[in-house]
């Protein structure tokens, strides 16, 4: 197994990182701020991994952690553009739908990001979040149904 | 109505910005670089000082596989370069308690035959041009000299005395001549006492020369 450099691992995972700390907090600058901790994390504590995905495991673990702290902390920053991140502005769609799922709970909204974005299984999600199946399982069906009614549509 | 394909499609614009990722890189070397001057060096007690870890390590990779060895070739197990060379010193083992209590050294260096027989050589050239004085403490010449010495220098063989003793300082290799002697005598049984300064100012050398019949 390669070393992991911290180069290599902003290269390969700083989208991704990047991407879930927005797809849980839907502010761009709170989520550069998440995902820098994130690799600043990686570097304090260095840890061993496997392979790539176990780094990316561990990576979307770290972040969706840093975002729950983070909305606990007592000072979150209002909703703000998205600037470089974007390379097409959303379409009012896209806009509706990343609304709905960022008004859902965080225990829904981080097995929907997972499941459809990361194409992550329950049974992978549950290890990733240390949780049972029936339990992601369930979170995923209710963020579903919510998600459903809120956008009158096919989620 | 918007699905989850619109969620896809919203999430695959998002990307990290170049900026974003510099910085990150930046900010990661950084945290390195402190780390790594905030690691206290490893260290391992030993007596009142800490030794690195790094150089113990080192120590114990040299020592231990050549303790390993000494000890191979004293079982016994002689390696086929050790049958090979004779000139390659072995290491021994008195080969009882009773070897060790007369003297034998453990673990003594043994010179290959030939250097044993040289070095006896000089060992017994050694012996005999050992000194042949002895050392007394003394508040001046006169006082180290035995208190039945009488006067020396009117006495027969005081020059071949003399010549005995150069040879015998000269033997002694520390540039010492007749004229050193500080104080001459002649004691019990026709011996010349030929006193010389010691080591320290109290102390002095007393060679004893027999008479040359």
């Amino acid at each position: 197994m390669p070393a992991f450099t911290p180069e290599a691992a902003v290269e390969q995972f700083g989208d991704t990182v990047f991407r879930a700390a927005f797809g849980l907090v839907k502010n761009p600058q709170d989520a550069e701020d998440i995902a820098q901790e994130v690799f600043l994390n990686l570097v304090r504590h260095a840890p061993q991994f496997e392979s790539a995905e176990h780094q990316k495991a561990w990576l979307l673990r770290c972040t969706i952690n840093r975002c729950k702290s983070h909305f606990r902390s007592a000072w979150i920053r209002r909703s703000a553009p998205l600037d470089e991140h974007l390379s097409t502005p959303f379409t009012p769609a896209e806009n509706t739908v990343l609304d709905a799922v960022a008004a859902l709970p965080m225990k829904y909204r981080q097995v929907i990001y997972l499941h459809y974005i990361e194409g992550y299984s329950t049974a992978e999600i549950a290890a990733l979040l240390d949780s049972k199946q029936n339990t992601v399982l369930s979170q995923l069906s209710r963020g579903r149904a919510l998600l459903k009614d809120t956008l009158k549509g096919e989620f | 109505m918007p699905d989850s394909q619109d969620y896809k499609s919203a999430m695959d614009k998002v990307t990290a910005g170049q900026r974003w990722k510099q910085a990150t890189l930046e900010k990661m070397q950084a945290q390195a670089a402190a780390q790594k001057a905030a690691r206290p060096r490893r260290t391992i007690p030993f007596g009142r000082r800490a030794i690195p870890l790094a150089a113990a390590a080192a120590v114990c990779l040299l020592a231990i596989p050549a303790a390993a060895r000494s000890l191979t070739s004293v079982s016994g197990g002689a390696t086929a370069a050790d049958q090979a060379s004779p000139r390659v010193a072995t290491r021994q083992m008195p080969e009882s308690s009773a070897d060790a209590a007369n003297g034998a050294v453990p673990f003594a260096l043994a010179a290959a035959p030939e250097e044993a027989a040289a070095g006896g050589t000089q060992d017994k050239a050694a012996a005999t041009a050992a000194p042949a004085h002895t050392t007394v403490e003394a508040t001046s010449p006169e006082a180290a000299l035995p208190a039945e010495a009488r006067p020396a220098e009117e006495a027969d063989g005081l020059d071949a005395a003399l010549d005995q003793l150069d040879e015998t300082l000269a033997a002694e290799g520390e540039g010492r001549t007749r004229d050193d002697v500080l104080a001459s005598g002649l004691v019990e049984g026709d011996c010349f006492v030929f006193v010389l300064a010691g080591d320290s100012e109290t102390s002095y050398r007393l060679y004893q020369i027999p008479c040359a019949q």
